[in-house]
Formats: structure tokens, sequence, C-alpha cells
């Protein structure tokens, strides 16, 4: 009996096109941007030092208002490419920004208009873009996020095509007045050491402050054991914090960290925000172990910006003030001898 | 005596204007320069074949194509989320058993490779499902980094499953 087979086939593939190399090649070249690439022209002033502000679109606007941002893409391939420009919408859940699927609805994509919609570049070439997003006036406060995206076609043959889309943040917070102040607390330290011996510290964060949070930062251990300290360890990034949202920075350390106690100083920060808390610490012996979380106390921040200004205009306001009644005592005396 | 008075009066002005200014101008902008590209995601080969199988397997994988992703925006918090997203898989007239839904997609990224020297790291996906937008990759560091994965396609299949060549979209969003 003849058997019959037939062939579910996934994909129908040109069989002589570059099935491109499921087999990892070299390690890619570090220097060269590849493909399609966008980047942000514009940042408002206001906000020159904001790390987040120079590689997002991060604003504070009033019902009513309207920016404009330009962004550029660029063609970082030998041959031509052509790339749709789009706004969509994005959501911030579970500590990570989340894009939505092309077409989802978003008011930041009603709001928003790209021009051109569509860029062909030759080989090696850029194109910048105008971004304008106009908030209506009936707009409710509170943050938008979303992605100015710069999309590639659907790649050819009968079977999978693939769309790649590469994109720049927006987080914008609507509201009169002005800009939320932007606030966050760490809730507790918890010291463990993971299925694999490598201890970690893991920090609560609570968004306490009007504006979604993009957390880093490192943590130092002091008074350790023998009176050792290590560090600083970077905390593990990609935390993304809506307002009012608790959730999990971690900090790994390094195996050679044993278990303690430790005074742990982690200190944190999102754009130009930051904060220093302090706690006591204990890594469990065993792989799989965690200690019970501590509640950390705040610390202030060495070289805290704010501190030195504070202190430097004080001791200018008394210098003056001391002339002055030099000066003072000196004419009263003065009008005293001539009288 | 005047020469004291004087002194005393610049100090106090420098002391006043030294104060940080508290609202800047909104809307006002400044260019941000710099020769880098951003942040760019390569271009997908065209033809990608996952394979094929009898019918009456239960599940087909094969691999996407490596996707790469270069980051030159040269942060000291280097950051961007890979996402994935897919249509259903269909054939002919895209009746139920003509249907692989997207739900019953599931998606590996794999080991990223990164550049030589740099530093961080991708935390890769596995196994994850494509009924809604997942992440395909988290990348963490510093500085310039040019990472790229080949991931991998698991389509759980039907018993009614019927032959044929299906086809869908599979999107990778960078931001």
């Amino acid at each position: 009996m003849r058997i019959r087979r037939l062939l579910l086939t996934l994909l129908l593939g040109t069989l002589t096109s570059g099935v491109p190399g499921a087999v990892a090649s070299a390690p890619p070249h570090a220097a060269q941007a590849a493909g399609l690439g966008i980047r942000l022209l514009d940042a408002p002033t206001d906000r020159r030092t904001d790390p987040r502000a120079q590689i997002y679109i991060v604003d504070h606007l009033a019902p009513g208002a309207t920016i404009r941002r330009r962004v550029q893409v660029s063609d970082n391939t030998s041959g031509p490419l052509t790339a749709s420009l789009y706004v969509g919408g994005a959501t911030i859940a579970g500590g990570t920004f989340s894009p939505a699927a092309k077409g989802t609805p978003s008011e930041l994509a009603e709001w928003s208009t790209v021009a051109p919609a569509s860029v062909s570049l030759a080989a090696r070439k850029t194109a910048n873009a105008l971004v304008t997003i106009t908030v209506p006036r009936t707009a409710a406060a509170g943050e938008r996020y979303g992605v100015i995206w710069a999309e590639l076609p659907p790649s050819k043959g009968s079977g999978v095509q693939e769309v790649n889309r590469v994109g720049v943040r927006i987080y914008l917070s609507i509201g009169p007045g002005g800009e939320p102040a932007s606030d966050f607390t760490v809730d507790s330290l918890q010291a463990i050491r993971r299925a694999d011996g490598l201890p970690e510290v893991i920090a609560q964060v609570h968004n306490t402050g009007g504006r979604a949070l993009d957390m880093s930062g490192s943590l130092s251990l002091s008074h350790g054991p023998a009176g050792l300290s290590a560090g600083p360890f970077p905390a593990t990034l990609g935390t993304t914090l809506v307002a009012g949202q608790t959730e999990p920075v971690t900090v790994p350390l390094s195996k050679a960290i044993n278990g303690g106690p430790w005074t742990a100083r982690l200190e944190l920060r999102s754009g130009l925000l930051r904060r220093a808390v302090e706690g006591l610490v204990t890594f469990p012996d065993h792989a799989g172990g965690a200690s019970p979380p501590v509640k950390p106390k705040a610390v202030p921040l060495y070289q805290d910006k704010n501190t030195v200004t504070f202190v430097a205009v004080t001791m200018l306001s008394l210098l003056s003030l001391l002339l002055l009644l030099v000066a003072l005592r000196e004419w009263l005396r003065r009008q005293r001898a001539k009288a | 005596m005047r020469k004291i008075l004087i002194g005393g009066a610049v100090i106090a002005i420098a002391v006043a204007v030294a104060q940080p200014a508290s609202a800047g101008t909104t809307g006002a902008t400044f260019t941000l320069s710099g020769n880098s590209s951003g942040l760019a995601v390569s271009v997908p080969a065209d033809g990608v074949n996952l394979g094929s199988a009898a019918t009456g397997a239960s599940t087909l994988s094969g691999s996407l194509g490596t996707v790469q992703v270069t980051d030159t925006r040269g942060s000291l918090i280097a950051a961007w989320t890979a996402t994935v997203s897919s249509t259903s898989f269909v054939t002919g007239t895209a009746t139920t058993n003509e249907t692989v839904a997207n739900a019953l997609i599931s998606y590996s990224s794999g080991t990223a490779t990164k550049g030589t020297g740099q530093v961080g790291a991708m935390t890769p996906s596995v196994g994850v499902t494509l009924g809604a937008p997942a992440i395909a990759g988290i990348w963490a560091g510093t500085g310039n980094n040019t990472v790229s994965w080949n991931p991998t396609l698991s389509f759980t299949l039907l018993p009614s499953q019927v032959a044929g060549t299906y086809a869908g979209t599979i999107t990778h969003s960078v931001a």
C-alpha cells in the first residue's frame, strides 16, 4: 500500500535565496551600525543634562499644547531601503516598557503625525522626519507612552514574512501647570543566593512620584567581615516603573562575597533623580536560599549638588554681609569723627 | 571704605545671580550632535524557510534567521527592549484547521552574541508564546553594543492540521 505522505510545509522559500546562516558566525563588527537606524535630533533645553531626554522624548505638556521633534532615519546597509514612519502606543507593565502591536488604538498615536510618513534612503544616507504631537484640550492628566517607529517593509517570500522596526521611546506627561515631581522609595532590601550560587540583592522600588522612571544604579558593601568592603556592583537595568508601581531591581554580586553581615548602600537613579539607602544584609550560605527582607534607611548622597550649592551660597551671603557690616561701622566711625 | 562697600555689593549681586534658574523656557530645543545612527535593527533576509513536517506531527520548529540590533547611542545606561509579535499562520482559506493560531507559536531567542569588549548582556526569551506581543530580549549595559540572536519558532499543530504551505508575519520591534 502506497503510503501517502503529505508534507505539511511551513514556509515555502526560494531554495536558492540566501537563507540566513542559522549557524552563529563571528561576533558582529562592533563599530558599524547595521540595517535601519533611528535617532532623536531635538531635545528640550531645560532637560539638557538629563541622559534620558537625549535618547527618548521625555516631556510635560499642558492640554492643548503641541511639540515638534525631529528624528533622523539612516540606512546603514550597502543598498537602498524604504521605511515607513509612524507613532505607536506602548505600556509599562511588570517593570518593562512594552510597545503595542501596530494598529493597536492609542491616544498618543492619534495625537501624533510624522512627516514624511515614508522615506526612501540610498545606501549610507540619512533623512530627517518631523514628529508633531498635539495634545487635545480635553486630554486627561497622566502619562502616555509610545514609540516613534521606523519600519521596514516585510521580507519577501511566499512563506514567513519578517518585519523589523526600530524606534525612539516617548514618555509624555500631560497636565496643566508644572511637571509632576518625580520620586521613589526603596521599600526593602533582600539578600539572596541564586540557584547558581551567585549572591544577589533585590530591592523593591516604589515609584512615589508622578512620572515613569527608568531605574539604574549600583550597590556597595562595607563594614563586612574583618572590615571588608566590596563593590560597587551595577544594578540590572531594564526596570521601568509607572507612577505608583513597585517593582524589583536586582543587583548581582560576586561569588567571592561571603555571608556577612554587610552594610549595603544602594544608590539608584532615573535621569537626574538620585536616591541612596542603606541596610544591613546577610547572604544565605546555600544556593537557592533567601534572607528575610530588611527595611533600609535613606541616607544623603555624597557630592549632592544641591547641598554644595546651598553651602556655597550661604557662605557667600555671610561674607557679603560681613563686608557690609564692616563698611557700615567704618562709615559710622567717620560720621562720629566729623561731629 | 568705598572699596569695601563695593566689594560687599558685588558679592551680594553674585549671590543673587548664582541661584539656580527655577524654570526653563518650555518649547526651546537644542539639536543633539553626534554622528551616531542611534538604535538600528538589521534588514531581515528574504525567503525564510522554517522547514516541513508530515501531517499528524504535533510540533514543528525552525530558525527564523539572525536579528541584529546595533546601539550607537553611547549611553552610560544603555538599555533597549526587543519585542516580538506574530500573526496566525494560515494556508488555503484560513479555516480553523488551516490555521495555526499565534497563541500556539512559541519563540525562543537563544543565546545572544555581542561584539568583543562590549559591556552588558541580553536577557534571552525562552519559549514565550506569541498570542500577544512578547519580550524577545532585553539588553542592559553601558556604551555602544551590537547584539545578534537567531530565534527559534515552535509551532504546536492540531491533530486535524491540514496540509499546505502556511504563511504568516513575525514582527520584531526594538525600542
